[in-house]
């Protein structure tokens, strides 16, 4: 039988190239091509973090994560204008202020949708937007700096764990004790000065009078209804309500509502490998640790912009 | 023969080709084409739509891949089985390195899918098209595999494939029935202790 090899390698080419291009195309080939003015919705849900900004259980909001999605929607000349939809109780402050500035620097439109939840960090992400809705019953507001600090010395004394701390710099320990009333000093002035950043970024963001935000800043949560009165949201009204706006800043009259397609099938993969490896080695952690791990994760982590 | 020439013989020359894989059993090279093949398939399928109940929805295509190959072990064995009722003459090792060949064809799958997605609503056509004939391929070559591996007619091929089909389908209804049975004798125990 005569052979065609060339065939057989033709073949086995061309399938291995189509293979690698479906694996690195985000969602597959499902994605439609760009086409007419779109504003693209970008899903913020969960606790804001530093992270891995990668795909996996647990997710976060991540600097990472949102510099990517804003960056396609700047690169993506279809897309004219963008919502963030922001469901969120806070997280960490410096994440918070890094993803604020990516918010203030986009170079289109942009409109945050409050969901759920947009208190403490997820408010503060929000303020530099050019525009703010959220629907009457979003938790919002929550302007304020907590840190917590929790004494486990008596639950390792009741798990015989010892520690024996080796430091240089007195105060190096200071979260992990019961803290002296200097320290404590240090930590609120510390919280002062983060609690001013806030207010004075949400001033800038909303164009509002430093003492006018530092009143309503207490800390307290208010509906949406109560924050469009105080001037913390522009408007009332949902995802389309947003898109709407959002395409009249970018002038656009029908704006097509758009979404990212979901990561390829290789980030996919990947992102179960991380995830995976997360699970077995909390899976071989005893629980005694685990709760440990979870009590100083808790507690013991410096001030945060977070609803408690 | 080496692996291309019987790639090529798996195109061009099926029949003669499975005669000389039978013989041969290159259960190695089954089951890398077979593997490869599977995998070249999971890449093409479009997950997303699972997004909204798994958080990673491709870990799907793990699961899949492996049982797909604990499933060509499985449905060997059942058509090894079964061709005795035919008098089959062949081996386990020869009708599972057929099988694993015949499934060569699922190497063209992405282009398939790719044709699909650059196309417009043409080349969905096309590819959809040439997706069922791929599929068609497949089917047909695994009749032509286990009826040169096991030196039966054709028609005997087509019915054991068929009684294949109501062996798996019995075997799942019972495996059903037992864990419907055995999760209504939990929940009544366990409704007699609250």
């Amino acid at each position: 039988m005569k052979s065609y090899r060339w065939l057989v390698i033709a073949i086995l080419a061309v399938a291995l190239l189509s293979a690698i291009f479906l694996l690195i195309k985000p969602g597959g080939l499902s994605t439609p091509v760009a086409r007419g003015e779109r504003v693209v919705v970008i899903y913020l849900s969960g606790s804001i973090d530093e992270g891995a900004g990668g795909i996996g259980f647990g997710q976060n909001i991540t600097p990472r994560y949102v510099e990517q999605q804003l960056e396609k929607a700047a690169k993506d000349k279809s897309i004219k204008a963008v919502v963030l939809r922001v469901n969120s109780p806070g997280g960490s402050v410096a994440a918070s202020q890094q993803i604020a500035s990516y918010v203030e620097e986009f170079p289109k439109p942009l409109v945050v949708s409050m969901g759920d939840m947009a208190a403490s960090g997820g408010y503060y992400i929000s303020a530099p937007a050019r525009g703010i809705v959220a629907q009457p019953g979003t938790l919002t507001g929550s302007i304020g700096v907590i840190s917590q600090v929790m004494d486990l010395e008596g639950l390792y004394e009741k798990l015989g764990i010892k520690i024996e701390t080796i430091k240089s710099g007195r105060h190096k320990d200071m979260l992990s004790r019961e803290m002296t009333p200097e320290e404590r000093e240090l930590m609120q002035a510390l919280s002062d000065e983060l609690y001013e950043q806030f207010v004075s970024d949400v001033a800038d963001g909303r164009k509002l009078d430093m003492e006018a935000v530092r009143d309503l800043a207490t800390g307290q949560v208010y509906t949406g209804t109560q924050a469009l009165e105080l001037g913390l949201v522009d408007r009332l009204g949902g995802i389309d309500e947003a898109v709407k706006w959002a395409g009249e800043m970018a002038g656009v009259k029908d704006p097509e509502r758009y979404e990212f397609s979901p990561p390829s099938f290789w980030e996919q993969l990947t992102g179960l490998g991380v995830g995976a490896i997360r699970l077995a080695e909390r899976a071989n952690t005893p629980p005694e640790v685990q709760l440990l791990d979870y009590l100083q994760q808790r507690f013991n982590r410096g001030p945060r912009l977070i609803l408690e | 023969m080496n692996i291309l020439e019987l790639l090529d013989g798996v195109i061009r020359k099926p029949a003669a080709t499975f005669e000389k894989i039978a013989q041969e059993k290159p259960m190695g090279w089954a089951l890398a084409v077979f593997s490869v093949s599977v995998l070249l398939g999971l890449v093409s399928t479009d997950y997303s739509e699972l997004q909204e109940y798994i958080p990673l929805p491709a870990s799907m295509a793990i699961l899949q891949f492996i049982f797909s190959l604990v499933f060509l072990f499985i449905i060997t064995g059942l058509l090894h089985l079964l061709s005795r009722i035919f008098k089959g003459s062949g081996d386990y090792r020869g009708l599972f390195s057929t099988l694993g060949f015949a499934q060569f064809p699922g190497f063209l799958v992405p282009i398939a899918q790719v044709i699909k997605g650059i196309g417009g609503t043409a080349g969905s056509i096309l590819g959809n098209i040439i997706s069922f004939g791929l599929s068609i391929w497949v089917l047909v070559l695994y009749v032509i595999a286990f009826r040169e591996s096991h030196k039966i007619t054709t028609g005997a091929s087509i019915l054991t494939y068929l009684l294949v089909l109501v062996v798996i389908t019995v075997v799942v209804l019972i495996g059903v029935l037992i864990l419907a049975f055995g999760l209504r004798g939990f929940l009544l125990g366990y409704a007699s202790y609250s």
